[in-house]
């Protein structure tokens, strides 16, 4: 005979089966064997056990990465596995995921490759571990004074070292030789002197301007802001007069000078670099990756090196020493790390000088002016011989720093773009910025 | 007198319907221009996307898929998805039925209360509600897997998926189950051969409802997986790069990422958009 249930019996079977569920997922997974022989899981030699650690790192330094721990053989002479995951491109999305581990008192990986921002809000918030325990006596001894006091300001707190550099680049003064020797005029060597380009380069009717940058609001203006000011001698968080004199300056080359396109406060690197790229810009400042994006195989038939020739930024008032800055990247350990000692152990590798020239030599995304790096790396490359210039010129000031960046940075970038499209006067604009950063503090 | 004026001319009436049609032609545009862009971007190169002036038709090319290819694990991740999605899908609504017939059919103190409970948690902001749920994955021993987040977004969509139910069950009238308990029907056969076929417009409906919601869920994917055995298409969106560096923003290949995931979607509404008609229509009438 068929038997029948009543609700109150389907409901108690349902309710038992979830319950169950949970309680069986919720219980330790512990291997079949170990259940049979508890005995004998106590007794396992510890050699059993492997170890592993987990890197973060951004898609395009993973094949990097996995290329270095290759070659270098870091599992086979520790017995530490190393997994290699994705970082997201974006430090907002990365803060979620990380916030929410550490929060949870866990980690989805163990080391991190980070940028600025992120070892700003993770240093601040607690969430990776000091590391100067770690680094050997004479570990600064290998670089230059620049990078030295770029790692003091942007990857400590509190006097605690929280990220080991390994890329350290800088926005370089592209310019099209061909253009300027055409008409016989020198690169501009200061402010005043950029100023008169306008007229010699700038025709509207042909959308050509002398320069343009990606300004558009999202970090990408600030980048700009704080490249000007250090320029004119000044941070532009402290909102004083230098960067007064930024701000004036940039207007005068929107508006009155006619060198910078206005409508680079709508653009963004790709269209400025695409711009460039179609012979509608004479100079612009940018990141080392237009490099590459230049002699990309899409741009072979219009590539030449004196199209994307290299010059020192001119020099502000402030002088030559603050004529542009470095950002970086660089590995730190997350403080939930659940494989903190193999996580150490990762790290002391990847920041010796021995592997740190080797990593370079698998890809420029471990390129910095570090002195054994930069003294091993291809001297005929294009990137090596831009940073050795810069580096020997001694124009690479620190970058401008506050301490609550991100939330800065947007105060900086709304007051100065509702200046720059003329909304509000320049006196308004620089009282909104230091009444808002005066409530952020 | 009264008669004539509420006739309506012909020429009236063309020119209503023919205003009706311009507007219906003008949304349709306004809809649709963003998907033609997204394909479009797709299938353009790279330089093409940023030109002035615009390029609308540029010559289509498959390079920025293969990029994608080979950028991330890109069939890990598809196989991921659909597992994620099809596995939230089934798990949602088996819970969700039994759930909401308890709700339409049980009398039982606090119900009412239960039930709107349920439903205002509806309005908890997902991002809320990562950190507990993290601790929660992780003592379960669920974290990065596909498990896990399928656990946690079938418990968000529950809520909403469960209002729904109930009152599709409460048009069922109770003395067909009346009939079938007398003709000696099992629970289980009442859920099997009378409400799954009377209420299958709105499980289907709430199926494609869940299955569009997880296949593009970025939160618990992006926050709860690590590893490529684990993570989903949407993720794959903040892990492109363009060229060797974090500078520039690949949109070519964020467009390729998009179509790849709006593909699938467009295929299911189109084959169940009968179904979901009914489905969203059929709740409304008593």
């Amino acid at each position: 005979m068929k038997k029948t249930y009543s609700r109150r019996e389907f409901l108690q079977l349902a309710g038992a089966a979830a319950a169950g569920s949970v309680l069986a997922a919720s219980t330790p997974a512990i291997p079949l064997a170990a259940k049979a022989a508890p005995t004998a899981r106590k007794k396992a030699p510890a050699v059993l056990t492997p170890r592993k650690v987990r890197i973060a790192v951004g898609g395009w330094a993973e094949q990097n990465m996995k290329d270095l721990l290759a070659k270098t053989n870091f599992t086979k002479d520790t017995g530490i596995e190393v997994e290699v995951v994705l970082r997201t491109d974006t430090k907002e999305t990365e803060l979620t995921r990380l916030a929410s581990a550490v929060q949870a008192g866990t980690s989805p990986y163990d080391v991190i490759d980070f940028e600025d921002e992120l070892t700003t809000s993770f240093s601040q918030a607690g969430y990776v571990i000091g590391l100067d325990d770690l680094l050997p006596a004479d570990f600064w001894d290998d670089f230059p004074p620049e990078m030295i006091a770029y790692s003091k300001t942007w990857s400590t707190y509190k006097g605690e070292t929280f990220r080991i550099i390994h890329n350290w680049e800088m926005p370089y003064w592209w310019y099209r030789k061909d253009w300027f020797d055409a008409r016989g005029i020198p690169v501009p060597t200061t402010w005043e002197e950029v100023k008169p380009l306008g007229k010699v380069f700038t025709d509207e009717s042909k959308g050509v301007w002398a320069s343009e940058d990606g300004l558009i609001k999202g970090a990408f203006l600030n980048v700009y802001l704080a490249w000007i000011t250090l320029q004119a001698g000044g941070n532009p968080f402290d909102v004083g007069p230098e960067y007064k004199m930024a701000l004036e300056y940039i207007y005068d080359l929107m508006y009155t000078s006619k060198v910078l396109n206005p409508a680079s406060l709508q653009k963004d690197y790709n269209q400025q670099n695409a711009d460039y790229i179609a012979d509608k810009v004479a100079f612009m400042r940018q990141w080392p990756f237009f490099g590459d994006v230049a002699r990309s195989p899409d741009n072979k038939d219009w590539f030449s090196e004196d199209k994307v020739a290299v010059a020192l930024p001119p020099a502000g008032p402030g002088g030559k020493a603050g004529s542009t800055y470095a950002a970086a990247w660089g590995f730190g350990i997350v403080k939930t790390s659940p494989n903190l000692a193999e996580a150490k152990e990762l790290l002391k590798f990847l920041i010796s000088k021995e592997i740190a020239v080797e990593a370079m030599k698998v890809g420029f995304w471990f390129l910095s002016a570090r002195k054994s790096v930069l003294a091993a790396a291809p001297q005929d490359n294009w990137l090596v011989k831009q940073l050795k210039m810069y580096t020997d010129a001694g124009v690479i000031g620190v970058r401008p720093f506050h301490p609550r960046f991100v939330e800065a940075l947007t105060i900086l970038e709304d007051t100065a773009a509702a200046y720059l499209t003329n909304q509000i006067s320049l006196d308004e604009s620089l009282k909104q910025a230091k009444d808002r950063l005066a409530q952020l503090a | 007198m009264v008669n004539d004026a509420r006739v309506v001319r012909p020429w009236n009436r063309r020119w209503s319907s023919g205003a009706v049609y311009v507007s219906f032609l003008f949304f349709t545009f306004v809809v649709l221009l963003p998907v033609y862009w997204m394909v479009r971007s797709s299938l353009a190169p790279a330089a093409d996307l940023i030109k002035v002036p615009l390029v609308y038709f540029p010559a289509p090319t498959l390079r920025n898929f293969v990029t994608l290819i080979e950028q991330v694990p890109f069939l890990d991740y598809v196989r991921n998805s659909v597992v994620f999605a099809l596995a939230t899908t089934l798990v949602t609504l088996v819970v969700s039925f039994l759930a909401a017939y308890a709700f339409a059919r049980i009398r039982f103190p606090g119900s009412g209360i239960i039930m709107w409970t349920l439903v205002l948690s509806m309005a908890l902001p997902d991002v809320g509600t990562i950190v507990p749920l993290y601790r929660i994955l992780s003592s379960l021993r669920l974290l990065d897997t596909i498990a896990g987040i399928t656990l946690v977004l079938s418990s968000a969509l529950a809520p909403f998926t469960v209002w729904v139910l109930v009152s599709f069950i409460k048009q069922v009238p109770y003395e067909i189950e009346e009939a079938a308990i007398i003709d000696g029907a099992s629970l289980l056969q009442i859920f099997v051969r009378i409400l799954v076929p009377v209420t299958r417009p709105a499980l289907v409906t709430m199926g494609l409802i869940n299955f569009i919601n997880a296949w593009n869920n970025l939160l618990y994917p992006l926050s709860f997986t690590t590893s490529p055995s684990s993570k989903t298409l949407s993720v794959s969106i903040t892990e492109v790069f363009a060229g060797y560096s974090p500078w520039g923003k690949p949109w070519e290949l964020i467009m390729a990422v998009g179509v790849t995931m709006t593909i699938p979607v467009v295929i299911l509404v189109l084959f169940s958009q009968r179904a979901i008609v009914r489905g969203l229509t059929g709740g409304a009438i008593k």
